[in-house]
C-alpha cells in the first residue's frame, strides 16, 4: 500500500489533534503547538493544515461547542480517523525500525 | 466575550469580506478566542498586531478553502441531476407505454423516410444545370405558337433566330444551334460496328456556350469543318481503348469522320445528354435554308454578356418577329428566352424537347404528398402524447409540489418528444440507406445519401428532428405543464379527455389527407390505365419498324418488301416517312377548291399501298390506295377525321374527291413542284402522338422518293423466328448496316412512364398515409377503451350486447373519418379535375371513385377501431370490476 505522504508539520498537527482527543480545534491546536514545540505559527497555517489533513482523510471534523467567549460561534472540532491513527502508528513504527538499524556509535561520533 | 476586549472592527470587516464563507464562522470564533488569549497575556498592542497578522494569514490567497463533498443542490433545469432524471423518466415512460411509443416512433419514422426520400429527390432535381460554368448567362430560345386559343410551346426553333440574335444585338455573346436526330448512327472502327444513339450535330460555338472540359483536343475552333467529331470519354474508351483518338478517323454511317477531341465525362446534372457531337457543317444544309424563319428544327442556346436585361432583349426580338416575320393570317409564333436553370423542371409542357426533363408540378405534388404523411405522423404524436400524458398527472403534481416551475416541465416534455423524434430519425436514416438505392433505381438517378460525410445534410436532418420534436411536442407540453397540483394530487376528476375537440379535429385532418391521397391515387391510376389501353385508332401490337439503310433505302426496296412478304408470319410491309410514335413531318397543304390562298398545317405521313393495312388504320369513308389505280401514287390523299373538320368539310363523305395541293420537298420534276391531288379516303383519327397531345389534322399520301422507314406487321406466334427471318433478308440487301429495329407498342409504352411512376409513388404514399393514420387511430381507440373499461364492465353486467358495445366505442371514430371523407371529396375533385384538364384525352371523374374512397377510408378505420373495441367488448367484466 502506498502511504499518503504526510509532511513534518502535518504530522505534528495530526499528533496534536490526537493528543487533544476530540477537543482539538484551531485555537487549542495553535496553543498546544506553541506550548509543546515552542513554534509560533500563524493561525492560517494551522487552519490550512487542518483542512488539508481532512481532505487526506486523516481527521474528520464537526461543528459544535459554541461558547460566549466566541460570540456564540461554533468551533470546528477535529478527531483523528482510523486512517490518521494508522498513519501515525506507521510513522512511529518506521522510525523505530530505523532507530534499530542505527549502528551503536554513529550518534556519539556525530557529537551528540 | 469579556467586554472591552475586542479586535479592531476594520480587521474583522476584512475577515468577513474576504474569508471563504463556509469556514468563516469557526475562523472568526477561533480568532476572537485567540485575541482574548493574546490580550490577556501580552496586552492590547501585541494582541492587535498578532490578530492582524493572523487575519491576513487566513485571507486569500493564503487560505485554503474547504472542498465540499456534498455539493449544494442548485435548482436549475440544466443541472446534471435533473437531466439524468429527465432521461430516466423519459425512457421509463417509453417502456411503460410500449404500444404508444411504438406507434409514435414507427409513424414518425415512416413519415420521415417518405419526406426525406422525396426531399432528396427534389434536391437532386433542383441541382440541374447549376454547375455549368456561366450557367446564369445561358438561355434557350423556345417558341409559343398560338392558334385557336391553344398555345403550344416548342423547344425547337427556326435556324434564323440564332443568326439574327448574333448579328443584330450586341448584348448577345455567343449563340449555338443543335440538330438532334432521333435515329441512331452506325459507328464503325476496325471490327467494331455498333449503332450509337444520342449523336448530335452542333455548331462549333457549342463549347463556347457550354464550357465543358475536354480530356484531349483544344476547344478553339474544334468542330468548324465538315466530318469532324467529338466523343465523350466513355465512347472514346469503347472504340479506341487506351489510345488517344484525336486525329484518328471513325466511320459514321459509312462516312469517315476525324476525331477532334474527347470530352471529360459530362456533369452529373446536365439537361443535355449526348454521346458524341458531330460538326454542324457535316449535314450540308444549304446556307439559304439556314436563313428561314419557319423551319422549326433547331435547339438554340444563347449566351449573353454580363448585365444584360433579358426581358428587354426578349421584347426587342418579339417586336421584330411580330413586325417583320409573321404574315397576316399565319399562326402567331413568338420566341421566348428560357433560363438554363429553368429548363429541367420548367419544360414539361414543351413539344419536341430532347432535354432530360423533370416535371415541376409532379415534383411539387410529391413534396405535398410527402408532407401529408409527415403531418399525419406528427398529429398521431400530438394526439397520443396528449392522451397518454394524463396518466402522468401525478408525476406532474409531485414535480410541481417539490418546486418544478412550469418552464422546467415544458422543457422536460419537449425534451421527451425531441428524444422520440431523434429515435425515429435514427431509424429513418438507417431505413434510408436501403430506400435510397431503390429510389435511384426507380428514378434513374444517382443520389448519394450519407449524412455523415455530407455535413449540410447531417445538419439539416438534425434541424428537422428538432423541428418535428418541437412541433409535435409543444401542445402536450403546454397542456400538461398547466395541471394544478392540488387537483391532480387530490385525484379530483378533471376532464379526462382533456380537449377532445382538438384531438377530434386532428383526426379529421389526418383522414382528410388520407382520403385525398386515396382519391388521387385512384384517379391517377385510372387515367394511366386509360392512356395505356385507349383505342389509338391503329394497332400498335406486333408492329416492328426500322430505318431503311443501304440497298433497302434505294433500288432494293421493292425486292426487299416482296421477299419479306413470303414469310407466312409477315402480315404486311410498308415503307415511307412517318409512323405513329416515331418521326413524321409537319407541313402545309392548300385546298384549291375551297380557299386556295390558305395554308392548312397538317401532320404528314408518307406511305405506300400497304400503309393503312400495316399500321391498322380504319377507313370510315372512301377507299384505300390501290395498285389498280395508277394515278394513286401521283394524286391520292387520305385524311383523318380532324382534317375533315379543319378543312371545313361537313362530313367525311363530302371530303371525298376534293382537291388538295402540296409543295413537294424534293420535286421529281422541278418545273412543277406542286403535287396536285385529291382526297380518296377518310380514316378514323389515330393517336400518332402520345395522349398528352390532341390529334391534329393528318394526311397520308405516297411519295416514292421520300423513304426513311420500313414497318412490318407480323403474327404474334414465332416472334423470334420472324425476327431472324427479317434479319436474314435485311442482311442480303444491306450487309453494311446491322438491323436496328423497335417495337411500336414499346415506343408507346414509354410515353406514359412519367404518369406510371407518379401512379406508383402515389400508391405507395397513399398506403403509407393510411397505415400511419390508422396506427394513430388504433392508439387512440386503445386509450379510449382503457379509460372506459369500468363503464364497459358495468354495461355488460347490465346486459349490453357485444355489438352495442362495439358500436358505442367505434361510433365516434367512424363519424370523424366519415366527416373527413366528406371534406376531402370537393378538394380532391377540384385538384384531380385540374390535373385531368391537362390531358386532352381523359377519364371523367365518376362519383363512384369518391364513394369507393370514402368506403375504403371508413372501412379501414372501422377495422382498426373495432379490433380494440371487440377486445374490450369480449372482455370478462369480472376482470375490470373486481378491484375497488
Amino acid at each position: 500500500m502506498r502511504r499518503t505522504y504526510l509532511g513534518e508539520f502535518e504530522e505534528v498537527v495530526l499528533l496534536m489533534v490526537a493528543i487533544l482527543d476530540g477537543e482539538g480545534y484551531g485555537v487549542t491546536v495553535s496553543q498546544a503547538l506553541e506550548e509543546h514545540t515552542g513554534r509560533i505559527v500563524t493561525f492560517g497555517t494551522v487552519h490550512n493544515t487542518l483542512i488539508r489533513l481532512e481532505e487526506k482523510g486523516f481527521v474528520r471534523s464537526e461543528l459544535g461547542g459554541a461558547t460566549t467567549e466566541r460570540g456564540g460561534r461554533r468551533k470546528r472540532l477535529f478527531r483523528v480517523t482510523a486512517l490518521g491513527s494508522r498513519a501515525l502508528q506507521e510513522i512511529q513504527q518506521l522510525r523505530q525500525d530505523l532507530w534499530q538499524l542505527l549502528p551503536p556509535n554513529t550518534l556519539r561520533l556525530g557529537g551528540v | 466575550m469579556k467586554s472591552g476586549i475586542r479586535p479592531p472592527r476594520w480587521a474583522r470587516w476584512f475577515l468577513t469580506q474576504f474569508h471563504p464563507d463556509d469556514t468563516l464562522e469557526e475562523v472568526e470564533g477561533d480568532l476572537d478566542e485567540l485575541y482574548t488569549y493574546w490580550y490577556e497575556r501580552t496586552g492590547p498592542t501585541q494582541a492587535t498586531l498578532r490578530y492582524l497578522l493572523n487575519v491576513a494569514s487566513v485571507l486569500p490567497p493564503f487560505v485554503r478553502s474547504r472542498k465540499t463533498n456534498n455539493q449544494q443542490y442548485e435548482p436549475s433545469t440544466f443541472s446534471p441531476f435533473m437531466i439524468r432524471n429527465y432521461f430516466k423518466i423519459a425512457f421509463r415512460n417509453l417502456l411503460l407505454n410500449k404500444a404508444y411509443s411504438a406507434i409514435n416512433i414507427a409513424g414518425l419514422a415512416i413519415g420521415m423516410v417518405g419526406c426525406l426520400a422525396i426531399g432528396l429527390f427534389v434536391w437532386d432535381e433542383w441541382k440541374f444545370d447549376k454547375s455549368i460554368p456561366d450557367s446564369e448567362k445561358i438561355y434557350r430560345i423556345y417558341t409559343e405558337r398560338t392558334k385557336d386559343n391553344t398555345t403550344t410551346k416548342a423547344a425547337v426553333v427556326a435556324p434564323a433566330y440564332a443568326t439574327f440574335l448574333q448579328q443584330q444585338y450586341p448584348e448577345v455573346d455567343t449563340t449555338t444551334r443543335i440538330l438532334m436526330s432521333p435515329d441512331r448512327f452506325l459507328m464503325e472502327l476496325g471490327n467494331q460496328k455498333n449503332y450509337e444513339d444520342k449523336g448530335w450535330f452542333v455548331e462549333s460555338s457549342f463549347l463556347q456556350v457550354f464550357a465543358l472540359p475536354l480530356e484531349s483536343g483544344t476547344a478553339a475552333g474544334i468542330l468548324d469543318i465538315p466530318r469532324t467529331i467529338l466523343l465523350t470519354s466513355e465512347l472514346a474508351k469503347k472504340y479506341f481503348g487506351k489510345e488517344n483518338p484525336v486525329g484518328k478517323t471513325i466511320k459514321i454511317n459509312t462516312f469517315d469522320y476525324t476525331v477532334k477531341g474527347v470530352l471529360a465525362p459530362l456533369p452529373d446534372h446536365f439537361h443535355l445528354n449526348f454521346q458524341y457531337l458531330m460538326s454542324f457543317s457535316s449535314v450540308g444544309i444549304p446556307p439559304s435554308r439556314m436563313e428561314r424563319w419557319t423551319w422549326n428544327q433547331f435547339y438554340t442556346y444563347v449566351k449573353v454578356k454580363p448585365g444584360t436585361n433579358i426581358e428587354q432583349l426578349q421584347n426587342k426580338l418579339q417586336t421584330h418577329v411580330k413586325a417583320n416575320i409573321i404574315k397576316p393570317g399565319d399562326a402567331v409564333m413568338l420566341p421566348f428566352f428560357q433560363r438554363l436553370h429553368d429548363i429541367h423542371l420548367g419544360s414539361a409542357d414543351f413539344t419536341f424537347d430532347n432535354a432530360i426533363r423533370g416535371n415541376e408540378s409532379y415534383v411539387n405534388a410529391l413534396m405535398i404528398v410527402a408532407l401529408f404523411v409527415l403531418v399525419i405522423a406528427c398529429f398521431n404524436f400530438i394526439n397520443l402524447a396528449t392522451a397518454v400524458s394524463f396518466r402522468r398527472a401525478r408525476e406532474i403534481g409531485v414535480r410541481k409540489v417539490i418546486g418544478a416551475e412550469r418552464r422546467q416541465l415544458v422543457f422536460q416534455f419537449l425534451g421527451e418528444t425531441i428524444l422520440v423524434s431523434l429515435i425515429a430519425m435514427v431509424i429513418a436514416v438507417i431505413a434510408l440507406f436501403i430506400v435510397v438505392p431503390a429510389l435511384n433505381r426507380f428514378t434513374d438517378k444517382a443520389i448519394v445519401f450519407n449524412p455523415f460525410t455530407n455535413s449540410q445534410l447531417g445538419l439539416l436532418l438534425l434541424g428537422a428532428t428538432l423541428l418535428v420534436g418541437i412541433l409535435a411536442g409543444s401542445y402536450p407540453a403546454i397542456i400538461v405543464s398547466g395541471f394544478q397540483p392540488v387537483k391532480v394530487l387530490k385525484n379530483i376528476q378533471f376532464s379526462r379527455n382533456g380537449t377532445p375537440w382538438l384531438r377530434q379535429a386532428l383526426v379529421v385532418v389526418q383522414f382528410t389527407l388520407s382520403s385525398l391521397l386515396i382519391i388521387s391515387t385512384l384517379v391517377v391510376f385510372r387515367q394511366t390505365r386509360y392512356m395505356n389501353n385507349k383505342d389509338l385508332g391503329f394497332s400498335k401490337e406486333q408492329l416492328i419498324y426500322f430505318q431503311a439503310q443501304g440497298d433497302v433505302a434505294g433500288k432494293g426496296l421493292e425486292a426487299f418488301k416482296n421477299e419479306l412478304r413470303r414469310s407466312p408470319n409477315v402480315i404486311a410491309v410498308t415503307s415511307g416517312y412517318g409512323l405513329p410514335g416515331d418521326q413524321f413531318a409537319g407541313d402545309g397543304v392548300t385546298l384549291p377548291g375551297k380557299n386556295a390562298g390558305k395554308d392548312y398545317s397538317v401532320n404528314m405521313f408518307v406511305g405506300d399501298h400497304d400503309y393503312l393495312k400495316t399500321v391498322g388504320l380504319q377507313l370510315i369513308a372512301g377507299r384505300d390506295f390501290s395498285k389498280d389505280m395508277s394515278t394513286d401514287v401521283r394524286e391520292a390523299f387520305i385524311i383523318n377525321e380532324t382534317a375533315v373538320k379543319e378543312f371545313g368539310f361537313s362530313s367525311p363523305a363530302k371530303a371525298l374527291g376534293q382537291r388538295i395541293n402540296w409543295n413537294e420537298w424534293t420535286p421529281a420534276d422541278t418545273t412543277d413542284p406542286i403535287k396536285k391531288g385529291k382526297i380518296i379516303g377518310v380514316i378514323k383519327d389515330f393517336h400518332y402522338k402520345s395522349l398528352h397531345e390532341k390529334v391534329t389534322a393528318a394526311v397520308i399520301h405516297m411519295v416514292p422518293q421520300e423513304l426513311f422507314k420500313v414497318a412490318i406487321k407480323v403474327r404474334e406466334a414465332d416472334m423470334p423466328k420472324t425476327i431472324a427471318y427479317i434479319n436474314t433478308v435485311w442482311n442480303k440487301f444491306s450487309p453494311n448496316f446491322p438491323l436496328d429495329y423497335k417495337f411500336m407498342d414499346e415506343t408507346y409504352g414509354k410515353m406514359y412512364s412519367t404518369e406510371e411512376k407518379l401512379s406508383d409513388l402515389l400508391w405507395l404514399f397513399a398506403v403509407l398515409a393510411i397505415i400511419v393514420g390508422c396506427m394513430g387511430l388504433f392508439g387512440l381507440a386503445a386509450f379510449s377503451v382503457e379509460q372506459r373499461i369500468k363503464e364497459i364492465g358495468i354495461r355488460k353486467v347490465l346486459g349490453a350486447s357485444t355489438l352495442t358495445i362495439v358500436g358505442l366505442l367505434s361510433r365516434n371514430f367512424i363519424m370523424l373519418v366519415f366527416i373527413a371523407s366528406v371534406i376531402a371529396i370537393p378538394v380532391a375533385w377540384w385538384t384531380m379535375n385540374s390535373w385531368l384538364n391537362d390531358f386532352p384525352y381523359r377519364i371523367s371523374l365518376d362519383w363512384w371513385v369518391f364513394a369507393l374512397a370514402t368506403l375504403l377510408a371508413v372501412g379501414i378505420a372501422l377495422l382498426t377501431v373495432s379490433f380494440q373495441s371487440m377486445k374490450a367488448a369480449l372482455m370478462n367484466p369480472i376482470k375490470s370490476l373486481r378491484s375497488e
